[in-house]
């Protein structure tokens, strides 16, 4: 790195230092903090989203991926787009229209207290554990591309400033400084895919080289890096399914997802910000991706076996091409780099502190507290979320992978459980009861960890260490279908989830139904203005104008809007037919699923728009 | 030859980059001017989640013009 790229990387840490502090004179109160006084526009929301969404593991991690595995990872990223658009006209209407400021606050409406408590220990302790993981790749990068070989340094670097400034200026800072670093994460890859593909002789060369050379891109041949819906490999179909599943979770309980949606003006800015960030993010996942398959002809793994661990190629394609295109575009780049890092890491700092202030902290206290209260806990629960995140990194750096891996399968085995009673059954269907969802979440989870012991090599011998004795069952079972192992990943979210779904309504069935006054709000807010109806002469002038501008009904009333909808989930069947069809060899299935969420995206877009 | 798939990757980003810096700063405008004008809840006072959003347990039922009956 030149002396300039160090100017740019520091005065771009300043400013936004600067901006933290001057976004903090907006907070006036808890609203202000959490949900940004829930005053956002569509596309500050879509920024925000967007923004939250894309890190240095999309550009580093999948990057990197896509370097050694092929094309088809973009998918990690492409059914999170569908994803944020079904939730944004399915789901977060229903959501924002309940007036909430976190998921588990949900959970209590339509459950119980203790579910609430419990579901949001766990997401702040999950999302910590995450943001460990972000600072640690990014001081790792960091370090490895500077040469600056000061590991706790490049932590407090990340750290001080993302805790900086979301702990003064709250959501209001996550939300607008996210719009201004989404702009500096776009120019970051806006220069570094056509750097990329000039080196590497551009992309049909890149696509032709790849086809004729599988035995240099990827040693085992296991991927063919070109096919965008494989039949075979790690992220063959199976995996696009699996992943399909976690992202629809992931935008339709996700904290960090929905909290900046909760705080959009209405219902249907809300449902425009989750659209408008599915249609945006997608065509910058290829900004993230791309990259990596051109450094697959640039430094082929199977000649650069220093390049084994694919978290290694970003960097060696920043720090070997970038400088010799041009002074200070290192320095852009890592902007942007550093960018997608600190707005993911200031949304999700807000996320825990607001998950343990207003579900934790504000619950277990017996008096509702006062504004300042919540103000100075909110703030300290940030400043402590920031100390654990500190830690998961440092240890990190002595764990390595192991400790991503964890992540990986935590998320896989409770999240899906958590998105069956949450959505599945906490929506759209009345009967289910705090027994039935406790009871789902519990066997779910367990399933989803008896998977990962059945079918996971090193998990399995580990297991049976410890509970030893001569019956040797599960060294049969894992003997058995040891060929699956490498879907685990794939198959722990799939069976956590048909488990609760199938728990769950018998449990409800067999138990007393559901008694809780405040689930009736819930079934109101289907329709526009029935949650927020209040009779006229004492209802606040707030309230009166909320209702005026909540013109969003969960069935469509007009033709286009009807129409819109029908797009959608025709385009998401016509994917999953794309998909599937890759089981059996279709020629076809890269096709179909792209045309499908291209459709998902057309008819989310009218949907929005109409009416 | 002309790589006309990165040309029109890199024009989409353009175009979304472009969108993202005028439509934002008209909305950053809006929202100043809303939060400039906006009551807050005072600090002493005590935090309710659906401040200024009633929900009445058994609404009344509406007319087809939305208002009460």
């Amino acid at each position: 790195m030149t002396a300039i790229d160090y100017a740019i990387v520091i005065g771009f840490l300043a400013i936004m230092g600067l901006g933290g502090f001057f976004l903090s004179r907006l907070i006036k109160d808890a609203d202000d903090f959490m949900v940004a006084g829930r005053e956002l526009t569509p596309f500050i929301l879509c920024a925000a989203i967007t923004a939250t969404n894309l890190s240095m593991l999309h550009v580093v991690g999948m990057g990197g991926t896509a370097y050694l595995n092929g094309v088809s990872i973009l998918w990690q990223n492409f059914t999170g787009c569908m994803a944020l658009v079904i939730s944004g006209i399915f789901v977060l209407p229903i959501m924002r229209r309940l007036r909430i400021r976190s998921v588990p606050e949900f959970l209590q409406m339509r459950y119980s207290g203790p579910l609430r408590v419990l579901v949001a220990a766990f997401w702040g302790l999950r999302l910590s554990m995450f943001m460990g993981i972000l600072l640690y790749l990014a001081a790792t990068v960091a370090r490895d591309i500077t040469g600056w070989d000061n590991y706790a340094a490049w932590l407090l670097i990340f750290c001080v400033v993302a805790i900086f400034y979301s702990a003064i200026g709250g959501a209001w800072a996550v939300a607008i400084m996210d719009s201004v670093l989404f702009v500096v994460t776009l120019i970051g890859g806006l220069i570094l895919l056509p750097v990329a593909f000039y080196y590497a002789g551009g992309m049909p060369a890149v696509w032709e080289w790849l086809q004729a050379n599988p035995e240099l891109a990827h040693p085992k041949k296991l991927a063919t890096h070109t096919e965008f819906v494989p039949t075979t490999g790690p992220f063959n179909w199976v995996f696009i399914c699996g992943i399909m599943l976690l992202s629809i979770k992931f935008a339709t309980v996700d904290q960090a997802i929905l909290q900046r949606a909760f705080g959009a003006k209405s219902p249907r800015v809300g449902a425009k910000g989750m659209v408008f960030a599915g249609i945006v993010t997608a065509p910058i996942a290829l900004f993230c991706i791309l990259p990596g398959i051109a450094m697959a002809k640039l430094q082929p793994v199977g000649l650069h076996p220093e390049l084994a661990n694919p978290d290694l190629a970003i960097p060696a394609l920043l720090k070997t091409y970038l400088p010799m295109a041009g002074h200070g575009l290192l320095g852009l780049v890592l902007c942007g780099l550093v960018a997608s890092q600190v707005d993911t890491i200031t949304s999700d700092v807000n996320s825990v502190a607001t998950l343990f202030t207003n579900d934790v902290y504000r619950n277990l206290k017996r008096r509702a507290p006062t504004q300042r209260e919540l103000l100075y806990v909110v703030r300290l629960s940030s400043v402590i979320c920031g100390a654990l995140m500190l830690a998961m990194a440092w240890v990190l750096q002595y764990t390595g992978t192991g400790a991503v891996n964890l992540n990986l399968a935590v998320v896989g085995i409770l999240d899906m459980p958590l998105f069956i009673i949450t959505i599945v059954y906490g929506l759209f269907w009345r009967r289910a009861n705090w027994q039935g969802a406790t009871a789902g979440f519990a066997t779910g989870g367990i399933v989803g960890v008896m998977t990962y012991v059945i079918l996971e090599p090193q998990v399995n011998s580990y297991v049976r260490g410890l509970v030893g004795g001569a019956d040797d069952t599960l060294g049969g079972w894992h003997e058995g279908l040891k060929g699956y192992s490498t879907w685990v990943r794939a198959l722990a979210p799939i069976t956590s989830s048909v488990t609760a779904l199938i728990v769950t309504p018998i449990v409800s069935l067999l138990t007393p139904p559901n008694g809780r006054a405040s689930a009736d709000q819930i079934w109101r807010a289907y329709s526009a203005g029935d949650a927020v109806h209040s009779s006229g002469e004492t209802a606040p002038a707030e309230a009166e104008a909320e209702a005026a501008i909540d013109t969003f009904h969960l069935v469509p009333t007009s033709f286009p809007g009807r129409a819109g909808a029908l797009v959608v989930i025709g385009g998401f069947a016509v994917f999953l037919f794309g998909v599937l069809s890759a089981a059996w060899g279709s020629s076809l299935a890269g096709e179909l699923a792209i045309g499908g969420m291209l459709a998902v995206f057309a008819g989310g877009f009218v949907r929005v728009y109409a009416e | 030859m002309l790589d006309w798939i990165m040309i029109t990757i890199e024009l989409v980003g353009v175009a979304i980059l472009l969108i993202w810096i005028v439509i934002p700063i008209r909305e950053f405008r809006q929202i100043f001017q809303i939060v400039k004008h906006k009551q807050h809840a005072p600090l002493e006072a005590d935090d309710d989640p659906q401040r200024g959003f009633p929900i009445e347990p058994n609404p009344a039922p509406r007319r087809e013009d939305g208002t009460p009956t």
